[in-house]
């Protein structure tokens, strides 16, 4: 049983309970705030975290889990016992990233035919409220889309579930543009992973470079597929 | 008398702009408004008016302590966490902004920097028992938040985040106290159920 869940549980007063559901709730939402707001830095100013170093805090923590694990994994070989690595999956971490992400579409552009725009308004409406089955509808009545369109109605297919469908769309995007070229590699790679289309993943994953967005991901995803 | 009215009228402005720019081109009546709105759980003019100057912060922190950009960036943005809630809380009063955040952001990232690299045992790893919860508690809690419905998590986080009464709330959303209090449960009881299934 869960830390907190024991401890909430244990607590018999209302005020209690509350008090200690506000605590970390507030940790959860701060999280999901930076979150937020990580991606409004990335979608309007173009700031994005570099992910390739750990924060300090983390760099410590690391550190001292390091020792940690230096220490228990040499008591293990003392005492002759094996260690079983990680069984997380491919699949499963595809799933979690896709869980605990979500894009937002940044808006309309301007020009557009007043038919159209109110197809797109209802269909960012929806991407952005994470309805995705409502967002592939509207996506699909517009009738002239451009890029943008097809890019955000392939990510709603992944969100979705639809995962050979948003790679035949992702990799029709591929052929006509180059301004999502990163974005693509990325998920792409993951509605691969998520169709069993492991090697096909491997070969989109490779095509991200170390400046690229989702670089740190990316190598652990190999390293995942390739065990 | 005409040119002593305009020279203080220029004076009057020039200090109102100067006040202004410290204050990230808000006004004293600006500055209740984004106070009030956030109150009201909507982040909209903070996200303005901070998240303009993100950029900048970093840069500044970066060229003053030779930062890596990743821990400037995690600084300012627990800058913004944090001045968010002291704003909520009335602990920061119209005067200079823009000082007083760049200042908050660089403390964080030099507390970050000289409490991790001088202590031997990582506090946070104590933190767990006393908080009695850990961090494998929190990313279950956020995976369970992200599920849950957005009428839930508004609710939550305004009685939880903006610091708003159940009462203050049934007169935001236009409903009776009783049912926000019910709806509160409800939604608890949810998150709780979608964390345990984890």
């Amino acid at each position: 049983m869960s830390l907190f869940k024991k401890s909430y549980d244990q607590d018999n007063s209302e005020y209690g309970r509350d008090a200690q559901l506000k605590k970390v709730l507030r940790e959860v939402m701060h999280k999901d705030q930076k979150r937020e707001w990580g991606l409004i830095l990335k979608d309007e100013y173009g700031i994005v975290r570099a992910n390739k170093s750990k924060s300090i805090k983390s760099r410590y923590r690391i550190m001292y889990k390091f020792a940690a694990a230096a220490a228990i994994i040499s008591i293990l070989v003392i005492t002759g016992l094996s260690i079983y690595s990680n069984n997380k999956t491919p699949k499963s971490y595809a799933l979690s990233y896709l869980e605990s992400s979500q894009v937002l579409h940044p808006g309309v552009l301007k020009g557009i035919s007043p038919e159209d725009q109110g197809q797109r308004l209802l269909a960012i409406k929806s991407f952005d409220e994470k309805l995705y089955e409502e967002a592939i509808q509207h996506f699909r009545s517009i009738e002239s889309t451009n890029i943008e369109d097809e890019y955000y109605l392939s990510l709603a297919l992944l969100y979705d579930g639809h995962y050979k469908e948003s790679i035949n769309s992702f990799q029709s995007i591929a052929t006509k543009s180059d301004i999502y070229t990163q974005e693509i590699n990325w998920f792409l790679s993951l509605a691969l992973v998520l169709n069993n289309e492991h090697k096909e993943a491997i070969t989109h994953l490779s095509m991200i470079k170390p400046n690229d967005w989702k670089y740190t991901e990316t190598q652990h995803l190999i390293r995942l597929l390739s065990k | 008398m005409l040119n002593i009215f305009e020279d203080k009228t220029i004076k009057v402005l020039n200090l109102s702009i100067e006040d202004m720019s410290k204050n990230f081109g808000l006004n004293l009546g600006e500055f209740d408004s984004l106070v009030q709105e956030l109150k009201r759980g909507s982040n909209l003019l903070f996200e303005r008016i901070f998240l303009s100057h993100f950029g900048d912060c970093i840069g500044f922190i970066q060229r003053k302590y030779n930062a890596p950009y990743d821990d400037a960036y995690d600084a300012t943005m627990e800058t913004c966490i944090e001045f968010r809630l002291r704003l909520i809380d009335d602990k920061i009063r119209y005067g200079n902004l823009r000082y007083l955040f760049t200042k908050m952001a660089t403390q964080k990232y030099l507390r970050n920097l000289k409490v991790y690299q001088s202590r031997e045992i990582d506090e946070d790893d104590l933190r767990e028992e006393k908080n009695m919860y850990d961090q494998e508690d929190i990313e279950k809690l956020f995976l369970a938040w992200s599920k849950l419905g957005k009428e839930c998590q508004s609710v939550l986080k305004l009685n939880y985040y903006s610091n708003m009464k159940l009462s203050e709330i049934a007169l935001l959303i236009d409903k009776s106290a009783a049912a926000v209090r019910k709806q509160k449960e409800r939604c608890i009881s949810q998150l709780l159920g979608i964390f345990s299934k984890q």
